[in-house]
């Protein structure tokens, strides 16, 4: 496990997972340099073990899905995304070793507060300063965490590549299912931005947000250095999903970062309020939409009423140039772990 | 008495415990944890796990309390039935807890719980009657 949590991706592929080419299209190639792993705890290590490899429940969810329209047809072409081809996307973490580690840490942080004298407005929301052993601590620990969430995603992937490949009677190498992207959020990184005409080492923390890098930016991959680093915002899953590309307005106003999904509207309570009476499966299914739920309850807890319109929410960021539209993409089948 | 009731929270999921002592003030909280999950009335108190736990204060001995369950249902899929508190106070909790592991085919899953969180947590004592909330990240 600790091999896992130090050396991401490069664990992935010496285990058979995925190729190189893959790794050269993940955020950090798939592996946060400072991870220590020695920084997580024995009790985080143990519920990673029990779940390396799943998807998780909640909004966590693999969908196979087709391109329904194209925006910007020279990075939809970088990407390999043409109309009407199937894309597949994968959202899931770090899993119960990630909460484990924020679990632990929180004692480490309440504590870290108070020493420095900092005042909480919320006891779940305790902090430290990024130089101090516990933020640096905890950072290795992150970073450790990140690197699971990497080998997870890149394990759900080749799985999912060998079912494909079940399916329609294939090699693997014979589908072209090349991963577009990955990339985390809810993460923080150390970062050079801009600030007021100087260059600045910042920590930069994407909650509920994920990264956007400009064309141009040595982090992202070459194949992309032109069109800008390829942003996933996933909707709700009865409607549709977007592919975007980072700008350098975006860069500039908002530290490279954009949001990472629709956002919830309804609260899980009021979602099964809205849900009542109706079945949500047989209402996707007359959409041509086939979904697999863990339990009914995250289906009707996950309806599309419960998320705000990602179409809305997308060309805020368009509109906005924090990000550019470059496809959209309709859910076909969605399983919700 | 009521033992526990869900709150809306945009999210992630909210719960009231009540409890008019602090031992079935913990107990109603383990209870509230299974509710989240499954369907309690499935589960049987077949396996024992013993649980020592202490923080600095109440509210932190209830997260500990409730994060321990996440712990063992993450990693051996648990799922506790009945608590049977041997010792308590506002720093120490000592309990032999009864369940089963989940198992297929015979209990379903409603959600599974990533963690217990300080986030409004609130644990009070109003007229002998202890009442606390705990958000839920799903």
């Amino acid at each position: 496990m600790k091999h896992v949590l130090a050396a991401g991706v490069d664990w992935t592929l010496q285990h058979g997972y995925g190729s190189a080419e893959d790794q050269t299209h993940i955020e950090a190639n798939g592996c946060i340099m400072n991870a220590d792993p020695d920084k997580i705890s024995e009790r985080a290590l143990e519920r990673g073990r029990a779940q390396l490899g799943t998807l998780g429940s909640g909004n966590h969810f693999l969908e196979v899905g087709f391109v329904e329209e194209l925006y910007d047809f020279e990075a939809a072409s970088s990407m390999g995304l043409k109309k009407d081809r199937a894309t597949v996307l994968i959202h899931t973490g770090s899993r119960g070793l990630g909460h484990q580690v924020c679990d632990d840490y929180l004692s480490v942080m309440l504590n870290a507060s108070k020493r420095y004298g900092i005042e909480l407005p919320d006891r779940q929301l305790c902090c430290a300063p990024v130089d101090s052993k516990e933020g640096k601590d905890y950072l290795g620990a992150m970073a450790a965490a990140a690197n699971f969430a990497f080998v997870n995603r890149q394990m759900i992937m080749h799985w999912t590549r060998e079912t494909f490949g079940q399916v329609f009677q294939k090699r693997i190498e014979d589908l072209q299912l090349e991963l577009v992207y990955d990339v985390c959020h809810n993460i923080a990184k150390i970062e050079t931005h801009e600030i007021e005409g100087k260059d600045k080492e910042l920590c930069v923390h994407r909650k509920g947000a994920t990264r956007a890098f400009p064309p141009g930016h040595p982090d992202i991959p070459e194949k992309y250095r032109s069109i800008g680093q390829p942003v996933l915002v996933p909707g709700d899953m009865g409607r549709y999903s977007f592919v975007l590309v980072g700008t350098a307005a975006g860069y500039a106003e908002t530290f490279g970062s954009a949001c990472h999904g629709a956002g919830r509207m309804l609260s899980r309570h009021q979602a099964k309020k809205a849900a009542k009476g109706r079945a949500v499966a047989r209402e996707l299914e007359d959409r041509g939409i086939i979904v697999k739920g863990a339990s009914k309850r995250t289906l009707v807890e996950e309806i599309s009423d419960a998320y705000k319109d990602v179409d809305n929410v997308v060309n805020v960021l368009h509109q906005a140039g924090i990000s550019k539209k470059v496809v959209k993409l309709s859910p076909l089948v969605v399983i919700k772990g | 008495m009521k033992r526990f009731r869900f709150i809306d929270h945009t999210g992630d999921l909210g719960v009231e415990v009540f409890g008019d002592s602090l031992a079935r003030l913990f107990r109603h909280a383990g209870e509230a944890f299974t509710d989240i999950i499954t369907d309690a009335k499935w589960i049987r108190a077949r396996e024992s796990r013993h649980v020592s736990l202490q923080a600095d204060r109440i509210e932190d001995l209830l997260i500990r309390w409730l994060n321990e369950f996440v712990f063992l249902f993450d990693t051996e899929g648990f799922v506790p039935k009945a608590f049977d508190i041997a010792l308590i106070d506002d720093c120490h909790i000592k309990a032999t807890v009864q369940g089963e592991a989940y198992d297929e085919d015979r209990h379903s899953i409603k959600t599974t719980v990533k963690s217990a969180t300080y986030h409004q947590l609130q644990v009070v004592k109003e007229d002998d009657r202890w009442k606390a909330r705990v958000i839920f990240d799903l």
